[in-house]
């Protein structure tokens, strides 16, 4: 259930994200999303007994995914901050912005990982794996609603996303309100990562992979293309789910290993084929 | 009813790139912008377009402030051909003039949204490109392609009534055949009542097609009027610094500008 639905979040918010920076090649993880998560969710693993005991004592279980939540909103929010200049976000400034982001909390969740004892770096590494292991019928209610609105909305935004391929300026010719549709598709893909980041760490390249897979089967139309991407982000992280249980019985390989192992070769073909189409 | 500007200025930081610009694109007239690089000529389109604010002056559409339009209302009575397009998701020819449609349709595109994008592609000589995916068509057939999706924006007369067509330099990447056959189309829109606005960089396609023409220079206008009283050996060489002798054209009694490179004064 909870592999269904981090899929389908995933895959869609990758969609939506590739046709917001207007690039193929983009991903969830660029505009800073996912590492804001994990920061926050390795702070908390880190300082969760000291500096935090009061928050960690008054949340529970749920400190970590909600401290993965927030952190990821926020880092989504300051990128856009940052890119936003008078009303307007330049999309080049704004992946430029995610990778700046990217390698700041990088360093920080690096430096968090150097003063953590042994045993909180064995929950680190398994968290920041990804994996679908932690996952109860408890966390799939807390998050679904987080992962549905987002599911739902965006395809609503199937055809300004459309016309935003053609250019910013070029949609707003053709009578699109492109600030809005940016801040909305930011808000909804920040909901949809932060929310599946929270509860199964960085799951890496469904969202890349899915819509470029459907691209080559359905075309570029987002109308068909979100609602399919849905599906078989879904179902693509089901079989990988299924790999990573089977594959070292008794066993659970953490999925984001699986996804990483499949995902990136396919990448690199990805970009082979690019360089190949381009010139 | 109009498509206007009235004093407009515009600056960005201590440079001024328009001053006091005042024109009127009227229905069924084809105006066309000369200048030489520099001269404000896009800010003019990008203004007249709304992409920009002027910082002073205004800019009226049907009597109304630009900017107090609905954005999709804006977009059915005008459509916008940039100077270039980089579209790199593998749509078809088809589906880019389709997008043309959208401030005409919600949802998916009907039986009548289809019959005008391919009309518009016949009319800008593509159809038989229709099928083919847009990043493998060649600079000049992605623009004809690009023509025709705004074409389709404003292929039928709003209930409002009047249209306008503006074009950033339509022509740069077509062969002398495309040339003529981009400008006949908005000469034709030009009829059915359409006022279209074009920046143009040839002299001689400004003279033989536009109504109205507007030479600008650093951001002032130069000249504003009918072809044969603003393209005169003067006036091109205050804005181009180039000399030119300008004859008669031998069919269509148009202004026929023919530099003549001895006399380039550069300064």
């Amino acid at each position: 259930m909870m592999g269904l639905l981090i899929g389908a979040a995933l895959a869609v918010s990758g969609a939506a994200v590739q046709g917001l920076f207007r690039n193929p090649l983009a991903d969830p993880t660029l505009i800073g999303i996912a590492s804001g998560a994990a920061l926050a969710a390795v702070a908390v693993i880190v300082l969760g007994a000291t500096l935090f005991a009061g928050l960690t004592a008054w949340l529970g279980l749920y400190t970590l995914p909600l401290a993965a939540f927030v952190g990821g909103m926020a880092t989504t929010l300051l990128v856009y901050r940052l890119a936003s200049n008078g009303g307007r976000t330049v999309v080049t400034t704004l992946l430029l912005a995610g990778i700046a982001i990217n390698a700041l909390t990088g360093a920080a969740t690096g430096l968090l990982t150097f003063v953590a004892t042994d045993e909180q770096l064995r929950s680190i590494t398994f968290w920041g794996l990804g994996s679908l292991g932690g996952a109860t019928w408890q966390s799939v209610a807390t998050v679904t609603p987080f992962v549905i609105l987002p599911l739902i909305g965006i395809p609503y935004l199937a055809r300004p996303l459309n016309v935003l391929l053609l250019g910013e300026a070029e949609a707003g010719h053709l009578g699109v309100n492109v600030e809005r549709v940016k801040q909305v598709i930011v808000l909804l893909v920040a909901l949809a990562v932060g929310a599946t980041v929270s509860v199964a760490g960085i799951i890496g390249f469904v969202g890349l992979v899915t819509p470029h897979l459907l691209r080559l089967l359905v075309g570029p139309d987002h109308r068909r293309l979100l609602p399919g991407s849905a599906l078989l982000g879904a179902t693509l992280l089901l079989a990988a789910d299924l790999i990573a249980r089977t594959i070292v019985i008794p066993a659970e390989l953490p999925i984001g290993i699986v996804t990483a192992m499949l995902g990136a070769p396919f990448f690199l073909w990805l970009l082979l084929q690019d360089r190949r189409h381009s010139f | 009813m109009t498509l206007e500007t009235l004093e407009v200025s515009f600056k960005i930081g201590p440079k001024t790139l328009l001053q006091n610009i005042s024109l009127t694109v009227e229905p069924g007239q084809v105006v066309a912008v000369v200048g030489p690089n520099g001269a404000g000529k896009s800010t003019l389109l990008k203004i007249l377009s709304g992409d920009l604010r002027p910082g002073m002056g205004k800019v009226l559409l049907q009597g109304n402030p630009l900017a107090a339009w609905p954005l999709r209302e804006r977009a059915r009575m005008r459509a916008v051909l940039p100077q270039q397009s980089r579209l790199q998701f593998p749509f078809t020819t088809l589906e880019v003039a389709l997008m043309g449609r959208m401030p005409h349709t919600s949802g998916r595109e009907g039986q009548r949204d289809y019959e005008i994008a391919r009309a518009a592609l016949a009319a800008a000589d593509v159809l038989h490109l229709a099928g083919r995916l847009y990043p493998t068509l060649s600079g000049g057939e992605q623009q004809r392609a690009q023509l025709a999706r705004v074409l389709a924006q404003i292929w039928e007369a709003p209930p409002q009534g009047r249209r306008y067509l503006l074009l950033d330099e339509p022509t740069t990447s077509l062969d002398l055949a495309h040339q003529h056959d981009t400008l006949h189309l908005a000469r034709d829109f030009a009829r059915q009542g359409v006022g279209v606005l074009t920046i143009l960089h040839d002299l001689n396609l400004a003279a033989q097609y536009a109504d109205r023409v507007l030479m600008l220079r650093s951001g002032r206008q130069i000249a504003w009027g009918p072809p044969p009283q603003v393209l005169t050996p003067p006036l091109i060489q205050a804005a181009f610094d180039i000399a030119v002798t300008v004859l008669p054209h031998p069919q269509l009694g148009c202004p026929l500008v023919v530099s003549t490179p001895e006399k380039i004064n550069r300064n």
